[in-house]
Formats: structure tokens, sequence, C-alpha cells
């Protein structure tokens, strides 16, 4: 049993599909519990039931649309004329822009992808240096995950068992805060490195790009409003955007040819699609079988022993969670990990709310964090640079974030704050 | 490509069903989803079958994604371990990975097929409760797809796993690597 599981980590290690790494720890879990393995085919079939599941799709389906038509290149024109006029102005309209479409793709790393190739040559060209428009790019990937429609976040909820709105509402201010230490840094770098010119604000620019966006303005608005209004179901938002910027993309700007792209785009988002929910499906079986082994229960008895106060655990759970965080996706880490520390954070009385906050965050951080942090890998293949010049490039950035993350850990109102009834 | 044999032919082939079974699926789902949204929002009405058999689309679209995934080379991994590594080498050890991943799908493929033949035949499994419209509608047949997908994901791993192979030893070019969104 423990040779098997040592083997399977190994396998993962070496670079075997996660999605076959958990489907074969949990059957040993399962085996080991004498229990049929049929039940990891009812937990996988069953984790589809959740009803709010159903918007990752459609999310995902919407963000890939954008991703092949202008928008990239129109939000960044817009982000240009409104913040670019700053100190640092171009190196916070690329935190902005990915921020948005982070939380828009559902934090898949479509990000770097889309984005990446447009804003790394005009970093570049404005005088920002190379390790930083690099290590800016690929800690970008994940910012604005905690920003709806933000698909980890919908997740988490469900998982955890917490209203999804209230969660949003949460993740809020610590996810303005994650964005403003991001362009406070960037802002510092370009002073300092004294190389980067400052363009001036254009009232014309900006009605110009305002122009230009008109169509996909509404969409954060008509989503936001919705979700938060209470007037769409997560669901129904995410049926929404997808209309929306199908008729935005296809007919309106006339991006994205109906029969000659539409079919692609379908295809690829779909790929993202089943590889997220393949290992959805197997992290619910292990979570299961590991539940039934009373994991959870021993961890609980463990931790409650060795960890007397609110602080030291808080210190353990983001150690801990950072390392989840560089090992596993989000989708499966909240599938595994939320169970296992859901009990543990209740009996040191952390709000449920808080306690997400504090996940998520973790875990856009682990996107970055070398040596398997996926967003490193997306930046390597995406700019062509070598894994070690990413890490290097990225350990700036990963220091501000922490300092945001203990903020965000150690300061539960800024969390609780927007909550009506925490 | 002159290398391409039959072997890769059939893996492409399965892999062009899939892809027209992506553009269905997901169709169906958005139409149906919109359906719904529409109805609710100017008509206070909407089917309760619908957003079952949206669900439902959502496995599919999962498990059928997930085998064009395999296909693609896309499932998320960590593939640290072969960047650092000869591109024979690394082709070595993808070789490995590509069947262990064959022979773990081949035992869910199993374990899959005799859920499905049981569901269909030994009990009943309702996708809604008992008194509902839902309730009526029987559940193995959308289960059917978990077979089939690790059917086919089995299949392009040992494709894959041949491939590799084939590079590892000299007698195929590496594949080139593509940034792609």
């Amino acid at each position: 049993m423990s040779g098997g599981i040592v083997g399977l980590l190994v396998l993962a290690v070496v670079g075997v599909p996660l999605f076959v790494v958990v489907g074969g720890l949990a059957m040993l879990g399962y085996q080991s519990e004498d229990i049929e393995l049929s039940v990891l085919v009812i937990e996988m079939s069953g984790v589809f039931s959740e009803p709010a599941l159903a918007a990752i799709p459609q999310f995902t389906f919407a963000g890939y649309l954008m991703a092949e038509s202008g928008t990239p290149n129109r939000l960044v024109r817009l982000a240009r004329a409104t913040v670019g006029w700053l100190p640092g102005g171009l190196a916070i309209v690329a935190v902005i822009a990915c921020a948005f479409f982070t939380a828009f793709t559902g934090a898949s790393g479509i990000t770097i992808i889309a984005l990446g190739g447009l804003l790394f040559p005009i970093l570049q060209k404005e005088g920002f240096p190379e390790k930083f428009s690099l290590g800016l790019l690929t800690s970008g990937g994940s910012l604005g995950l905690l920003f709806p429609p933000s698909l980890p976040v919908i997740l988490y909820a469900i998982i955890a068992g917490v209203e999804v709105d209230d969660l949003f509402a949460a993740a809020l201010v610590p996810g303005i805060l994650l964005v403003a230490f991001m362009a406070a840094y960037s802002a510092f770098v370009a002073v300092r490195t004294k190389k980067v010119e400052r363009i001036g604000f254009d009232t014309g620019e900006l009605l110009a790009a305002i122009k230009e966006a008109r169509w996909e303005l509404p969409l954060p608005v008509i989503i936001l409003w919705g979700i938060y209004g209470g007037w769409l179901t997560v669901n129904e938002a995410a049926t929404m955007t997808v209309l929306i910027v199908l008729v935005v993309e296809c007919f309106l700007y006339r991006d994205v040819h109906f029969t000659r792209d539409l079919p692609r785009i379908t295809v690829k988002s779909a790929v993202l699609i089943g590889a997220i929910l393949m290992i959805l499906g197997v992290a619910k079986g292990l979570s299961d079988a590991m539940t039934l082994a009373g994991i959870p229960d021993a961890i609980l008895e463990y931790i409650q022993s060795n960890v007397d106060s609110k602080v030291g655990f808080l210190i353990a759970l983001n150690v801990f969670l950072l390392i989840v965080g560089c090992l596993l996706d989000i989708f499966s880490a909240i599938i595994v990990v939320v169970p296992l520390i859901l009990p543990l954070a209740a009996q040191y009385g952390i709000n449920p709310l808080h306690l997400g906050v504090i996940f998520l965050t973790n875990l856009e951080i682990g996107y970055m964090t070398p040596p398997v942090g996926m967003n490193l890998f997306l930046s390597s293949f995406r700019f062509r640079r070598p894994l070690p010049m990413l890490y290097l490039a990225s350990i700036p950035f990963i220091t501000v974030l922490l300092a945001a993350l203990m903020l965000i850990t150690y300061v539960p109102e800024l969390s609780l704050w927007l909550v009506d009834d925490p | 490509m002159s290398d391409r044999d039959l072997l890769d032919k059939i893996d492409g082939g399965v892999a062009r069903g899939e892809a027209v079974l992506l553009i269905v699926v997901l169709a169906t789902m958005i139409g149906l989803a919109t359906l719904q949204l529409v109805l609710r929002k100017f008509f206070s009405s909407g089917f309760e079958w619908a957003d079952v058999v949206v669900r439902q689309m959502v496995l599919w679209v999962g498990f059928i994604g997930g085998a064009h995934a395999t296909y693609l080379g896309r499932h998320i991994a960590i593939d640290a371990l072969g960047k650092l590594l000869s591109t024979k080498k690394a082709a070595a050890l993808r070789t490995l990975n590509y069947l262990v991943a064959a022979v773990i799908t081949a035992i869910l493929l199993w374990v899959s097929y005799k859920y499905v033949v049981a569901e269909r035949g030994d009990f009943f499994r309702a996708l809604g409760t008992e008194d509902s419209e839902a309730g009526q509608i029987d559940a193995w047949p959308f289960d059917t797809i978990m077979p089939f997908a690790f059917c086919a994901i089995a299949f392009h791993f040992v494709v894959a796993a041949r491939n590799s192979f084939l590079v590892a030893i000299g007698r195929r070019a590496p594949p080139a690597e593509e940034v792609e969104l």
C-alpha cells in the first residue's frame, strides 16, 4: 500500500498526467479499505451532479472566445488610456489587464498565453528590464483569481458549503490588495530603473478606447450586478457571459468567424475543460477514499496535540498550502485539501469565508512558486526562456505577494468587511 | 507527414470523432442553458429535465475533452524532469509514463464498464428525485460515456507510448514544440 503510494507520487514527479496519478491513488485507497473500485466511478459521475459545475465549461468557453478575439488588444488599450500615465503605468496596465482576464477565464493559465505575447514586447519596448517583465507576466497569470466570476472561488464555495456570493464578497478586498501590492511594486521598479518613459494622459485616447471597447464593457457590469444583485445564479451568469461574448465577438466585432473559427475554438476550450474535469472527478474519489480511511480525523488529532494557538495554526496552514499550491493544480487541490482543513479551521475558530480567502490566495501564489508552479512552465513555454531564469524573475513578485498574504491571513477583517453576516 | 502509419491514422480518426462530438455536446449544453435562462427570466418557467441534461452534458464534455486532451498531450502534468533531459532520454521517460498511464486508464475502463453494465441491468439510477420529472430519466445512457472515454484515453496513451518509443530509439523525429493558446 505505502509502496504503491510512493510509486505513484514518483510517477507524478516524472511527468505522468496528474489525473492518472490521482485516480491510481484513489483506487489504492479504496482497495486498502476493501471497497469496490466502482465507487470511484460513482464519485466521478457524482461530481457532475453539482449544479454550479455547469458554470465551469461555459466560462472557460467564453474565456477562450475572448482570448482568440481582439479583446486582449482592446482591454490593454483601455487600461493604458486609463492608468498608463501613472509611474510604471504600463506595468500597472499589465497587472490590471491580467487580473481582469484571469477572473473571466477561470485562472486556467490562459492569461499568460493570451496576454503575455501581447504585453511582453510592449513592456520591453518601453524600457522595463527583461527579468522584471517576465516575472510580472508570470505572476500576473493567476492574479485576479479572487474576483468574480473566477472558477476556483465557485468551486471552493461548492466544496466548503458556503454561499458563492458571500465568498466573492469576502475575496474582493483581498483581491484588490494583491493587485495594489503588485502595482505599487511595479511603479517602484519603474521609477528606480529611470529608463521607463512616462506617457501623458490623453482624454481623446481614453474616449477612443472606450468607444472601441463599447460592446464588451457592459459584460463585467452585467455579470457582477447579476451575481451580487442576486438576479442571476452563477450558472445563469455563465450562460449570459457565453451569449454576450458570442454575439459580441462573432457578430458585432466579427473577430471570430462563426463557421471558420468557432468550431476550432470550441474544441480547444473543451480540451482544457476536459483536462480540469478529469482531475476533478478522480480528486473527488481520492478525497472520499481519504475520508473513509480516517485521514482527516488523524490529521485533526495530530494538529490539535501539536499546535495550540490560532496564529500557530495559521502559520502552519500557510506553509502547507504553499507547498500544496505548487504541487497540485488549484481545482484538485480544492477538492482534496478543503475537506481536510475545514474541520481543523473550525476548531481554531477561523471563519470559513476567511479560510476560503486564505486558501485561494495561497494557491494563487503557489501557481508561481518554484520548482513546479504551473505559471512558470506556461511562461517558459510562451516566452521561450529557461525555467531557472523564470524562477529568479518571479522571486521578487512572490515576496511582494507573500507580504500581502500575511496581511490577508492575520487581519481577518479584510476578508469579512464586505460580508453582511460573517 | 510521411512517417504516419496506420496506427497514427486511427489515432487521428478517433480524435476527429472526439472533436465533432465535443462541438455537438457543447452546443447542446449552451443551447439548453440558454433556453432555460430565457424561460426563467422572461416566462418564469423552465424544464427540470433540461437542467439535468445540461449537467450530464458537463459530464460528457469532461470525459470527451479528457480523451481529446490525451490525444493532444495536454493533460496537466509536472513535466520538470522531461525538460531537463536530452530529447531521446526525455522520449524514453515519456514512453514509460504513457505506458503506466495506459495501464491505469485500462483499469478505470474495466471498472466503469462493469459499473455501467450493472447500472443498466441490476439497478435503476435516476437523474432526479423520485417525484420529479427528472426522476424518470435513467442515468445509465449518460454514464456510458465513461467506459468509451477511458477506452479512447487508453488507446491514445498506447499510441503516444509507441510514438515516444520511436523517438527514443531514433526512428522518428521528435515532435516540434508548439506555442498555442
